[in-house]
């Protein structure tokens, strides 16, 4: 009985020293593993502040471009948009995420653009520009969709230039897009302008060039050449040289008033018209003696915003003008007054007039009514692109009206003093003294 | 609603409004093109033309399939039917852009004009409002805009009226223009269509909603009360 026992004992003794050690070794391996799984969840914890701090500083780095960038899934959904996106594409980033490209932006090339960028055969990244009228769209902030007149400000076409590129996982799989957008608008504007003003400069100066050029080989292939044509050759020269000059000069005031313009706007202080007037008549007396003309001022006491020089160098222009297209022995008028909240300041002449379908042009640089008659009266074609460029930056506006064989009125309308600088210098304003 | 049907709804919609931002540009363009009298952008507008009829097409036939695939109910029936109307109107609207554009090329080769018989930027500004309008009410179905597409009609209608009076006047005081102020008078009217067409858009979206066909509304409803009346009459 007993070394049966004694067997079951020893079998059952035996039994749980190997399921001791069983176990131990099993829970020492518990251990091993959980010690790894909480060192693993700390360096996932790590990597997650890594991963999240990434993504902020990546968040700051796209909202604080000035490049709009926008993400869109493989169903043409916007993901999202920075804030120079929506933007650009005048779009409220909470209602426009998660919709369709195509109800949120409507516009053909950019919609074609992301299509592109989300077919079969994108690799590289596509270009395009487009243009984009800055128009409240469906999502945009709330408040901008209302009369037209409040739509028609925003309705400025912007040049954007868009690239799209498609975007791919990890595994290299296609799973959107993404759109930068860059606006090029004032570039584009300039570049226009520069075209235009190339293309005209060249022209105005190539005519006396030419002049000049066929005048002298004339003069060298002829050395003995009387002195009466020889004459008639060297005036040619002489008068197609103070041609060029004045043009010049002209460009070069043109381009001194874009620099002034830029540069000094609030600076501007209420000045005296009469003065100025008083100059601008100086300048030209000369001029209007030669022809017999009588300069006929009559100039209330106003007080306007300008830079005196600039208003003289533009009333100088206009009585110059005057003059050359007045027959001789008649007047120029030239008469300042207030008109509400304005003060007018014109110069009227009693010449042939303008023909109607001139006058919305006149101001462009280089436009003339009639090209063979300007340029023998000297004209260089800029003074009027001169005026208005003084008087919008001065403010103001300038204007012309004319009746055929009656003559032309060109008028400067400036916003007076108390107006405009009402906030700024208060004091200065309402000073009795100095606005009488 | 079954998820291929609703994802293929999705698709009109997008398909749709593809063709709306087209029509839009093509629109615009046209009348930038004749205000500024460049030619070239004309021609563009001229064959932009041609995508816009690929397009429609496109569209008419996924709305078929859907029809005929999905056999769509309700809501989602108006829609497809919707989506078949309004299609056909942009399709009439980028003509319409056309033949604006087509002016355009004959008035940029003609002298300027001493006055235009109407406010042209106005009128187009107006237009264009409205097209734009008419389509941010197909993209929410959003019937408060689609009746203020309605009122903006009446301005453009009454815009147009008034054109061929000035125009005329015009006629007699420079006589060497008018051929000119026909031309003139043929922007404005192709103008006025497109905003009809904005309109009937804008109707389509109401007809979604409400499933009530919104057109010659005062006519149905005379003959409704001309039936009424009948229909009382009989019995005594």
């Amino acid at each position: 009985m007993y070394p049966t026992l004694t067997i079951l004992l020893a079998v059952a003794l035996v039994g749980a020293g190997v399921t001791a050690l069983v176990w131990r070794s099993r829970i020492q391996k518990l251990k091993a593993e959980l010690s790894e799984q909480i060192e693993h969840g700390r360096k996932l914890g790590q990597r997650l502040t890594v991963v999240e701090r990434r993504r902020s500083e990546l968040e700051a780095v796209l909202a604080s471009m000035v490049e709009g960038v926008a993400a869109i899934d493989t169903d043409e959904r916007l993901i999202s948009l920075n804030r120079a996106a929506a933007r650009m594409l005048s779009l409220d980033p909470q209602r426009a995420v998660g919709r369709p490209i195509q109800e949120i932006v409507r516009n053909a090339s950019l919609q074609s653009l992301v299509a592109e960028a989300l077919g079969d055969q994108a690799q590289q990244p596509a270009t395009q520009e487009l243009t984009l009228r800055l128009t409240p769209g469906i999502a945009a902030a709330p408040g901008n969709t209302g009369s037209p007149e409040a739509s028609a400000s925003s309705t400025d076409d912007r040049a954007i230039q868009a690239h799209a590129a498609p975007v791919r996982d990890a595994s290299g799989r296609r799973f959107g897009a993404v759109v930068v957008l860059h606006d090029v608008t004032r570039l584009r504007r300039l570049e226009s302008v520069r075209q235009d003003f190339v293309a005209n400069v060249s022209h105005e100066i190539k005519t006396p060039i030419s002049a000049i050029k066929a005048a002298i080989e004339t003069l060298i292939d002829d050395p003995d050449m009387p002195a009466g044509p020889r004459e008639n050759f060297t005036g040619i020269i002489a008068r197609q040289a103070g041609r060029l000059e004045s043009i010049i000069e002209d460009l070069l005031s043109l381009t001194r008033l874009e620099q002034e313009n830029a540069s000094a706007d609030d600076s501007i202080l209420p000045h005296p018209v009469a003065p100025v007037i008083r100059a601008a008549c100086e300048t030209c007396q000369a001029k209007a003696d030669a022809k017999s003309i009588t300069l006929d001022v009559k100039a209330e006491s106003l007080q306007i915003p300008v830079v005196a020089s600039l208003l003289e160098q533009a009333l100088v222009n206009l009585i110059d003008n005057a003059i050359k297209y007045s027959p001789e022995n008649t007047a120029v008028r030239i008469t300042a007054h207030r008109r509400a909240e304005e003060a007018v300041i014109s110069v009227a002449d009693e010449g042939r007039g303008i023909e109607p379908e001139h006058l919305p042009r006149i101001f462009e640089r280089f436009y003339r009514t009639d090209r063979a008659r300007s340029r023998q009266l000297g004209g260089t074609g800029l003074g009027l692109s001169i005026v208005k460029h003084i008087a919008e930056s001065l403010g103001g506006k300038a204007s012309v009206t004319s009746q055929l064989g009656r003559g032309s009125t060109f008028t400067l309308t400036f916003r007076l003093a108390e107006e405009v600088t009402s906030a700024a210098t208060q004091p200065k304003a309402a000073d009795p003294a100095e606005t009488v | 609603m079954p998820l291929f049907l609703q994802r293929q709804i999705n698709n009109l919609k997008k398909m749709l409004l593809n063709l709306g931002a087209l029509c839009e540009e093509q629109v615009h363009r046209s009348i930038q093109a004749v205000v500024s009298r460049d030619v070239e952008l004309a021609q563009k507008v001229i064959e932009g033309d041609k995508q816009i009829d690929l397009l429609e097409i496109e569209v008419e036939e996924e709305c078929l399939h859907t029809l005929a695939l999905h056999q769509p109910v309700a809501f989602d029936l108006r829609y497809v039917v919707a989506v078949l109307k309004m299609n056909n109107d942009l399709e009439r609207i980028g003509d319409h852009a056309k033949s604006i554009a087509a002016q355009a090329k004959y008035l940029a080769g003609e002298g300027e004009v001493s006055e235009h018989p109407f406010d042209m930027n106005a009128m187009a500004r107006r237009v264009e409002q409205m097209l734009r309008h008419a389509l941010d009410a197909v993209v929410n179905i959003d019937v408060e805009l689609a009746h203020q597409v309605r009122v903006l009609d009446d301005e453009v209608d009454i815009m147009h009226a008034s054109m061929y009076g000035r125009a005329i006047e015009l006629m007699r005081d420079h006589p060497h223009q008018t051929e000119q102020m026909v031309h003139y008078i043929n922007v404005s009217r192709q103008l006025e269509r497109i905003a009809d067409h904005a309109c009937n858009i804008a109707k389509d979206v109401l007809y979604i909603t409400e499933g009530e066909i919104p057109r010659h509304g005062r006519l149905r409803r005379e003959l409704a009360a001309e039936e009424q009346a009948d229909a009382d009459e009989t019995p005594a």
